[in-house]
């Protein structure tokens, strides 16, 4: 899976480091950081299929960002920690392509000094719940086989029941995650798209039968779970397609788990969208007609996201989620 | 014409001896088709050279042609591979910018300096599979005169290793031979471009004709058709018999198009000119955002006098707004 691993070289004695290693079997690179390298050449995003490179790394500057608003549900603060850089997955729409200049992966490992800025924000914010998530910037649950860091996270939920994470996901690996105990307030969320279009546009993430199947696990062990239906993407019967998608979770008892649904029609920034033309051309994506939108993002036009958003609301409730439970990311309000 | 580059002549003579080019200075030797440029060696010449031949006469593209060393020892030496991409490096340190040469191949990284020993390649092997001396220098010449470019590599040797020099020295004229064996290929392989669609009794603008080509490629998309099914599938004899000039025919060409593509289109166009028409049967215009973005409405007229005045302010009291927000905001039944 990785080309080159490349390790900051006070690292390379680390216990977390050493573990990585083991795993990934591989003969290590050192350098003094990380960006020496990672980031310094415009490298393009689809030689991640064939030249990924791995940098181990300790994040500095800012570990914790503010989300921007209309990112969770409203009301509370929102914030989002990064603990890893790039993802394994292949989403044609991933905004990552025109993020970063390299898709090659970096997972940073000092935890204790993110959960420590979390715990400080915390403090800074007594009077309400705080929402750290995960997964902005690299899939939450995809590595965690290699990196171990979730019972750190999961810790810091136990002692603080106003911090409430969100793990990200596309991910059906939940090995780790299993031999934690349930909390109101670790919550893992997945991105769903439909069977038809998911297998078109989610490149060599696991298909959504299995990561249905995750969630029915995850549930009957008690788990809290949320579900993305981000983006949503117009195709002929995207209406049917939808509401097989929600029978299926209403026949898995999941519509009425979830603690909340967030909804997003497709949407880019100017420059990712000129990466996904370049990228995948032939992707579905471009049958659909868009326009630049009110905050200059790339979208279908106020009609049609609007109709899209209320057909597949009104298929949630149908099937059983609760309406406050449904919220509108990144957009306006329908 | 196509613009082939070299870092040495020991390297060119077999595509001198073989496409048979006539030696026009000592480093430009012409011939029939192409024009081979001994540019000597390093990314910095290889860059000038290319820069100056590039300003004084047009080419079709740049090809650069020549050895280097593998990261990698799963490349044999003497294979010749199709270069992805080209990186640069400046005494160890990766360079921000960096060129396509092809869909698929291997990666190159050019090296301001030679690379000689295992440590100074072991870097390296995480941004390239190939390291030379030139291709980012003519890459980068051949982007900013808006040429296309293209690089094939002949692998000489493991970079860092110890003798490589006198390898290259001994090789030189077989490796000379199989490089000139490959560029007859690659140039015999290429293809015509076919020409655009062209649509008589139509008009196209610039603008229009890019308009055309992006919905022609949404239609072939989401429909899973050839262009020519596409066009087959457009009414464009019915639209060519319609007496309106060709620039209104290719508009109602594009429209009839963006509505095969747009599932609202057809029905707000409708809900819009039924809100609008009693208005403007009035002499007032509701001017609302082409994109639906913004929600304002642009209301005007014209007056002349009072009477005309209060019977239009008469009519507006009529003007709502329920309609088109409505629309605006999707509540439109589609199955």
């Amino acid at each position: 899976m990785w080309n080159k691993v490349y390790v900051e070289e006070n690292l390379i004695e680390t216990p977390r480091v050493k573990s990585i290693l083991a795993k990934v079997k591989r003969e290590p690179i050192t350098l003094k950081s990380y960006d020496e390298i990672w980031g310094q050449s415009k490298k393009p995003y689809l030689h991640k299929r064939d030249s990924l490179n791995l940098f181990l790394a300790e994040k500095k500057g800012q570990l914790l960002k503010l989300a921007p608003d209309a990112y969770g549900q409203l009301g509370e603060p929102h914030y989002y920690f990064i603990h890893a850089y790039n993802c394994i997955y292949e989403c044609q729409y991933c905004y990552l392509q025109g993020y970063f200049n390299t898709p090659d992966i970096v997972l940073f490992i000092n935890h204790e000094e993110i959960i420590s800025e979390m715990q400080k924000t915390l403090e800074e914010n007594p009077d309400s719940r705080v929402w750290f998530h995960a997964g902005e910037f690299s899939d939450s649950l995809a590595l965690t086989h290699l990196t171990g860091e979730l019972e750190l996270y999961h810790a810091f939920c136990r002692k603080n029941p106003r911090a409430i994470i969100e793990l990200r996901t596309k991910s059906v690996n939940i090995k780790e995650l299993i031999l934690l105990e349930p909390l109101p307030n670790f919550i893992i969320s997945f991105s769903l798209s439909p069977q038809k279009m998911g297998k078109l546009i989610d490149l060599k993430t696991p298909s959504t039968q299995s990561r249905l199947k995750t969630m029915d696990e995850l549930n009957k062990l008690g788990f809290t779970l949320a579900a993305h239906f981000d983006p949503i993407i117009y195709q002929d019967q995207f209406k049917i397609q939808y509401e097989e998608l929600l029978e299926t979770m209403q026949s898995l008892h999941l519509t009425k788990a979830l603690s909340y649904l967030s909804m997003g029609v497709v949407r880019f920034t100017k420059d990712v969208y000129r990466e996904v033309e370049r990228n995948y051309p032939d992707s579905p994506l471009h049958s659909t007609p868009m326009v630049k939108s009110f905050d200059n993002k790339v979208r279908y036009n106020h009609p049609m996201r609007m109709w899209m958003m209320n057909t597949v609301k009104e298929l949630a409730l149908k099937y059983g989620v609760q309406e406050p439970a449904i919220y509108f990311c990144m957009e306006e309000h329908a | 014409m196509h613009l082939i580059t070299m870092a040495h002549l020991g390297e060119a003579q077999g595509v001198i001896e073989l496409f048979n080019l006539k030696r026009v200075s000592s480093q430009v030797f012409e011939g029939e088709n192409l024009v081979c440029l001994i540019t000597g060696e390093g990314p910095f010449e290889a860059a000038t050279a290319t820069a100056s031949i590039l300003g004084s006469k047009k080419f079709l593209s740049v090809i650069n042609l020549g050895i280097a060393g593998a990261l990698d020892p799963e490349y044999p030496v003497g294979s010749i591979h199709p270069i992805r991409s080209v990186y640069l490096v400046i005494d160890g340190k990766p360079q921000f910018k960096s060129y396509k040469s092809s869909d698929k191949g291997l990666d190159c990284v050019t090296s301001f300096e030679r690379i000689l020993s295992p440590e100074r390649a072991l870097p390296l092997t995480g941004i390239a599979n190939l390291v030379d001396r030139e291709a980012w220098g003519v890459a980068m010449a051949a982007k900013t005169h808006n040429t296309h470019f293209s690089s094939f590599k002949l692998i000489s040797d493991q970079a860092g290793s110890l003798g490589a020099c006198e390898v290259v020295k001994e090789k030189a004229q077989e490796w000379s031979q199989l490089l000139a064996q490959y560029l007859k290929s690659i140039i015999h392989n290429e293809k015509e471009i076919p020409d655009l669609f062209k649509l008589e009794g139509f008009h196209f603008t610039f603008t229009t004709q890019h308009q055309f080509e992006q919905l022609l490629k949404k239609i072939c998309l989401r429909d899973e058709l050839s262009p020519e099914e596409v066009l087959a599938s457009l009414p464009i004899e019915a639209i060519r018999a319609e007496a309106t000039s060709s620039k209104m025919k290719t508009k109602a060409l594009l429209n009839f198009m963006e509505g095969r593509l747009d599932p609202l289109k057809e029905k707000l166009d409708m809900g819009l000119l039924l809100w609008k028409t009693p208005f403007e049967r009035q002499g007032i215009t509701l001017q609302t955002d082409a994109s639906w973005e913004s929600p304002e409405v642009k209301v005007s007229f014209q007056v002349s006098n009072t009477d005309e005045l209060e019977q239009k302010l008469k009519h507006l009291k009529d003007l709502n707004l329920g309609p088109f927000l409505d629309l605006r905001n999707g509540n439109i039944h589609v199955e």
